[in-house]
């Protein structure tokens, strides 16, 4: 069954596949294409280094016009995701672009590790500590960055 | 999963023709990421779409997909040019594609060493020395599956389709060009091909214009492609049809081209009035439904579903009205029940694959955890590699 999304979809695998960005993989699921499982590295020189995080995207028919819902399936300590794994980032919101791809999405995520937007916590302790306490910050995250060897 | 690969693709292009992949990326559509489709250009900052996709993103969001500036449908005009760029580019696509793989592999056989050089003399080699090297060679990244499969034309299928070519001719009249740049691009694919029997070089001869079906893959004559898609998209059969069969003595003694002739304009008598965009929040649901039956397009579901086809409706219709080569009323009212169909289909699927508690992420990791596994080791080596770019 071929719908645009779908045609799309395979487009935005394979150019995940042949033009791989640093530390990214993805790959949609065996048996469902709208649903992807994706890998980001820790950025380098950021407290999350060495991290290994899965994510899950759920995409709809209405993708591109709509963005997928995605959601970190690692535990991840992070102003910006939210307990359950959600997100709080602008291009999967208000920000959105049609002409965004799956490997658009998760450089930006990626990029999200690297600078967190303490003006819109999700999560309020990270948000708080990375303001006030750097220190207990970067172990905080050190930690979820071990558990997520696992 | 194979048959992603088989998408014709930027990345097709070896290292060493960046520039040519550029260029492909940028006859792409910046929303779709397929070659633009009746290419539009916003007026205000430049940036060019299909028409179909920055009409759709224009209904959501006046905004420009690319650079978010302020964006109507008055503000978009043809770009006529780009449009016969990309057509002559996927004309040569394969040609020069076919060529490179071919220089490649004799400059690696004659001199290992010269491996990614191609000479500018075995770029200008014969067809006929491209194509052998492409049948001796089937695995060619550039045109795997496809060219492999054109060189050895399925006899038996092919009869099946000039067969359904004519059912066709006779359930529908519809002069669908959508796939007619599809066929020129194919062309040059068919001309390469060595063909060794007589009887393939005949089917060749009276189905140069076929091109492969996106979604069944079967070769289809060009002209044919939409009515063909329109069924093979909605499930129903595409071949052996009861009308096909009946229709076969007369295809071989009748060109069917003659055929098509014969066969009065329906598609010319059939159309639908112009619509209008709506403010949905003034209109009650059966002022509404009322509208949507004067148009012609079908007036069932609630209020929210109306618009929603009303509104895709108006995208389908203006980029119709858009192109160079626009289709008949009634293809539109196919492609706007197939969009429906499939939006109506996955309402199920995504309802069934809600992650939405931390125990179903949970679950859903360890289910995948070897798809996982798999991609952390992806990410890695992806790291470690050293940039191309």
């Amino acid at each position: 069954m071929s719908t645009p999304c779908r045609r799309r979809l395979m487009r935005d695998f394979k150019r995940l596949q042949s033009d791989p960005p640093d530390g990214i993989s993805g790959a949609p699921c065996p048996d469902n294409i709208m649903l992807w499982n994706a890998v980001i590295f820790g950025p380098d020189d950021t407290p999350f280094e060495d991290g290994t995080f899965k994510l899950v995207l759920n995409f709809d028919e209405t993708y591109p016009n709509k963005p997928p819902t995605v959601r970190f399936a690692s535990k991840i300590f992070h102003p910006n995701v939210y307990a359950n794994g959600e997100l709080c980032l602008d291009i999967l919101q208000n920000r959105w672009s049609p002409t965004y791809d799956v490997a658009a999405i998760l450089t930006s995520i990626q990029s999200l590790l690297h600078d967190p937007n303490p003006n819109s916590p999700a999560n309020a302790e990270a948000a708080n500590l990375y303001r006030e306490n750097r220190k207990e910050y970067i172990r905080r995250v050190r930690e979820t960055v071990e558990e997520s060897w696992e | 999963m194979d048959a992603f690969i088989d998408l014709e693709d930027p990345s097709d292009w070896p290292r060493g023709f960046e520039h040519l992949r550029e260029l492909e990326k940028l006859l792409r559509c910046p929303v779709c990421k397929e070659y633009l489709e009746t290419p539009m250009v916003v007026s205000g900052c430049g940036h060019t779409f299909c028409s179909l996709c920055v009409r759709r993103c224009i209904a959501q969001e006046t905004k420009c997909p690319s650079c978010r500036a302020q964006t109507a449908e008055g503000d978009l005009y043809p770009n006529r040019l780009i449009e016969s760029i990309m057509r002559e580019f996927r004309n040569g696509r394969l040609q020069l594609l076919s060529a490179i793989h071919a220089a490649a592999k004799s400059d690696s056989l004659n001199n290992p060493r010269k491996k990614q050089r191609v000479s500018q003399g075995s770029l200008q080699k014969d067809a006929q020395s491209v194509a052998s090297t492409l049948s001796a060679d089937t695995a060619c990244s550039g045109s795997n599956n496809e060219s492999a499969n054109s060189g050895v034309v399925d006899l038996s299928s092919s009869d099946i389709e000039k067969i359904a070519d004519t059912a066709m001719a006779e359930e529908d009249n519809d002069s669908d060009s959508d796939f007619v740049a599809n066929a020129q691009r194919k062309r040059p694919r068919e001309n390469l091909t060595t063909c060794t029997s007589e009887k393939i070089a005949k089917d060749e001869e009276t189905s140069s214009n076929s091109v492969s079906c996106p979604n069944c893959r079967t070769n289809i004559r060009s002209n044919r492609i939409n009515w063909h898609l329109d069924r093979c998209l909605a499930g129903l059969p595409c071949e052996n049809t009861p009308a096909a069969v009946v229709s076969v003595s007369s295809t071989k003694s009748q060109p069917t081209a003659a055929k098509l002739q014969l066969l009065p304009p329906r598609a010319a008598q059939f159309a639908l009035p112009r619509p209008t965009k709506l403010a949905y929040s003034l209109l009650s649901e059966s002022k509404l439904r009322r509208t949507l039956r004067e148009l012609g397009i079908p007036s069932k579901g609630d209020k929210h579903q109306m618009q929603m086809r009303h509104t895709e409706w108006v995208n389908i219709f203006m980029a119709n009205a858009d192109s160079e080569t626009p289709v008949s009323h009634r293809v539109l009212l196919r492609r706007l029940s197939a969009w429906e169909d499939a939006l109506s289909r996955q309402s199920e699927t995504v309802k069934a694959v809600a992650l939405s508690t931390p125990e179903d992420i949970a679950q859903h990791a360890s289910k995948y955890a070897d798809s996982f596994a798999e991609l952390v080791a992806q990410a890695g080596s992806s790291r470690s590699r050293p940039s191309f770019k």
